[in-house]
């Protein structure tokens, strides 16, 4: 017989198979949820000022027209002084989301020198982003408040220029080498350390290789009309320029070029040419010029010239010293500072030329080198200062007013011609005009009357005929002249007697002589002795 | 009463025979060039004959003899057809026009002014004719002078022969004129 075996019972409760759906489930929920937050990009916040066409859900984030976000939220800052927009960027974009990466409303604008964004008015505001060069992330920004002028990361150089006024010169304007656009103003400010108006510049490659320590920038905006000792002389840019504004740079004329320079350097933003070409050199030396003239017409950046070649200019007239000296001379000349350069005549721009020069003028006084005041232009009555030599000056040697070395001065050109001038007046006016006046009033009255009477004489018919009588004597006189003349017939009987009264003298003389031999000539025959032959031995 | 008579009939024989006496030769010579110019227009030249002046004892009708030094005599049968001056411009004027083959001008201010002045112009005692002048070239320019000295043996013998001579010699001044006038 089989034995059936008892039956073993498994009293174990097991998981039924059907509870891996909703765990399955669960795994594919978490799972979605990890995923989602893991791609889930980075919310950023960006400062603006106001809120103007940005609205939470609806403003997109773009780079290069691409969308890479949205704004989530927009809420006032904690100062309340303007608004923070959260974004939403895309993961595959946070990449973006770097140091200098820039952020700014894309709306329409009108502006002096452009129209923008005129798609947006159908489309709708956006935020673009400008990725910054840098390599750690952020995610707090300071939205600008209108579109970079340049990329950020663009090549080229980022230059600081500072003026004293701000100008004509505006965000935006160009910047210019030679007439070419080389960069632009990407920004003005006021610094209120420096107490100037700082200028952003910023200068595309390659021509950012132009600039160096050298350089000088001068504002071309508009049209800049100076009136020098040199004439009146006109500065244009470009028509854009001239509209609206504008900067140039360039290297002074005669100045070397300077060393590199570093992204954020300072310039000097001079007003124009003029000024920008003023001192490109190093080194000079100042003298001081005493005129007992009047200085009106001379102004601080007037030429110094040897012979018509210049050789520095005039950096200021010194009157607070002689407004503190005046109680102590009365009527002293007013000394004027010059600024002579070695670099303007060629020479090297170093010290060893200063003193070169320095050494020039204290030998040459001594031979009358002297500074005079010249006329420089008639038309405005700018004064410029000469400096020659002068032997009939009197002897001088060189001076010193407030610790400089100054040059004798002489009175030509204008100052001796206004004293003669004044010499002239005063003559004049020692004149007895009065008395002359008189006489001549008296004389003008005398040659009046006589000329009425001419006109009466001559009015009168008697005299009309005795004149033509007087005309037919001329004619008639000029007829006897013509017949008295070498040509006439007069003269040629007058010349035939005259050599026959010749011939009747000579015969006479030789009847003289005769009568002299022999004074009975004239009644006995007269026999003279033969005349010895020519040839014939006498 | 019949004294008288005689003495005016003795008066009349005399002054008759008195006219009957022949009366002594005189010879007159002119002094021309003898130059030979073809017939037609001549160019007037830039220069013009200005003074001649002659020495005062040739400044007379007769001709001239210098017996010595210093001794002269002056022809008494033998004279100049015409004033010396007179005479000497002329051949100068024509002797001169026909070295430069121009004709001299009449006085201008730019033109060249010839002057001649004539010192001696005589017969020597060897038988030679004299003549010494000094003549001028003036312009605004400049003033250049000369001097001409010259003898030449008459070819034979009397006044002719000497009127001949001073007339050769009186061309080839012409001729030194002329030649500077070139």
């Amino acid at each position: 017989m089989t034995d059936i075996a008892a039956p073993t019972i498994d009293t174990r409760k097991r998981l039924s198979v059907i509870w891996m759906i909703p765990l399955v489930a669960l795994a594919l929920g978490v799972w979605m949820v990890v995923h989602a937050k893991l791609s889930e990009g980075p919310v950023v916040e960006i400062h603006f000022a106001t809120a103007e066409s940005i609205e939470a859900g609806k403003t997109k984030v773009r780079y290069l027209n691409v969308e890479v976000g949205q704004v989530e939220e927009v809420r006032l800052s904690d100062d309340m002084k303007g608004v923070v927009a959260m974004v939403r960027v895309d993961q595959d974009a946070r990449h973006l989301l770097r140091e200098e990466t820039q952020f700014w409303v894309v709306r329409a604008r009108v502006g002096a020198g452009n129209i923008s964004g005129l798609g947006t008015l159908l489309g709708g505001a956006y935020i673009e982003l400008s990725p910054g060069g840098g390599t750690v992330e952020q995610r707090n920004y300071v939205g600008l408040e209108t579109p970079p002028l340049t990329p950020a990361g663009a090549p080229g150089i980022k230059l600081n220029l500072l003026s004293e006024h701000a100008g004509s010169v505006n965000t935006g304007d160009s910047v210019l080498y030679n007439g070419y656009k080389v960069g632009r103003i990407e920004g003005m400010g006021f610094d209120d350390v420096l107490n100037l108006v700082r200028y952003d510049v910023f200068i595309d490659a390659p021509f950012d290789t132009l600039i160096n320590s050298s350089v000088r920038f001068w504002n071309i905006s508009g049209i800049s009309v100076s009136a020098s000792a040199s004439g009146v002389e006109v500065q244009t840019g470009s028509l854009d320029t001239i509209l609206l504004g504008g900067v140039a740079f360039h290297l002074p004329d005669g100045a070397d070029i300077g060393s590199p320079v570093e992204s954020g350097a300072d310039f000097k933003l001079y007003d124009n040419f003029a000024s920008m070409q003023e001192k490109p050199y190093q080194h000079s030396i100042d003298y001081v010029v005493e005129f007992s003239q009047s200085l009106r017409g001379l102004l601080p950046g007037a030429p110094v010239e040897y012979r018509g070649i210049p050789i520095g200019t005039v950096t200021r007239i010194m009157a607070a010293e002689v407004i503190a000296d005046m109680h102590q001379k009365n009527g002293a000349p007013i000394p004027v500072l010059i600024t002579i350069e070695p670099g303007r005549v060629g020479l090297p721009d170093t010290a060893e030329s200063v003193e070169l020069i320095q050494q020039d003028v204290a030998d040459s006084v001594s031979q009358g080198f002297r500074a005079s005041l010249e006329i420089g232009s008639l038309l405005t009555g700018s004064l410029y200062i000469n400096v020659d030599y002068h032997p009939d000056a009197e002897s001088e040697v060189m001076g010193e007013y407030a610790g400089r070395a100054s040059i004798p001065s002489i009175q030509t050109g204008l100052g001796r011609i206004e004293e003669q001038v004044i010499e002239f007046l005063s003559k004049a006016n020692e004149l007895p005009v009065a008395e002359t006046l008189k006489s001549v009033d008296t004389m003008v009255n005398s040659l009046t009357e006589t000329l009425r009477s001419m006109d009466e004489l001559l009015s009168d018919r008697e005299m009309q005929q005795l004149s033509a009588e007087m005309m037919a004597a001329i004619k008639e006189l000029r007829s006897v002249l013509t017949g008295l003349s070498p040509e006439g017939p007069a003269f040629q009987s007058f010349e035939s007697s005259v050599g026959k009264l010749n011939e009747t003298l000579a015969n006479l003389d030789e009847l003289t002589r005769t009568l002299k031999d022999q004074p009975n000539a004239l009644i006995l025959p007269t026999k003279f002795p033969a005349d010895p032959i020519p040839g014939a031995t006498y | 009463m019949r004294t008288l008579l005689l003495f005016l009939i003795a008066l009349a024989s005399w002054l008759v025979s008195a006219c009957s006496t022949t009366p002594q030769t005189r010879s007159t010579y002119l002094l021309r060039s003898e130059s030979q110019h073809e017939s037609g227009p001549l160019q007037v030249g830039n220069e013009y004959l200005g003074d001649v002046k002659v020495a005062s004892y040739i400044d007379q009708s007769g001709l001239v003899l210098e017996l010595a030094d210093g001794v002269v005599h002056v022809a008494k049968q033998h004279h100049w057809a015409e004033p010396l001056r007179t005479s000497l411009r002329e051949l100068l004027s024509v002797e001169i026009a026909a070295a430069t083959g121009r004709s001299l001008g009449v006085p201008a201010k730019d033109g060249t002014r010839v002057e001649v002045k004539v010192s001696q112009l005589h017969g020597d005692a060897d038988g030679n004719a004299v003549l010494i002048a000094q003549w001028s070239l003036s312009s605004t320019e400049m003033t250049q002078a000369y001097q001409f000295n010259q003898n030449l043996a008459l070819e034979g013998t009397g006044y002719a022969a000497l009127v001949a001579a001073e007339r050769a010699l009186l061309v080839q001044l012409a001729r030194s004129i002329a030649a500077e006038l070139k």
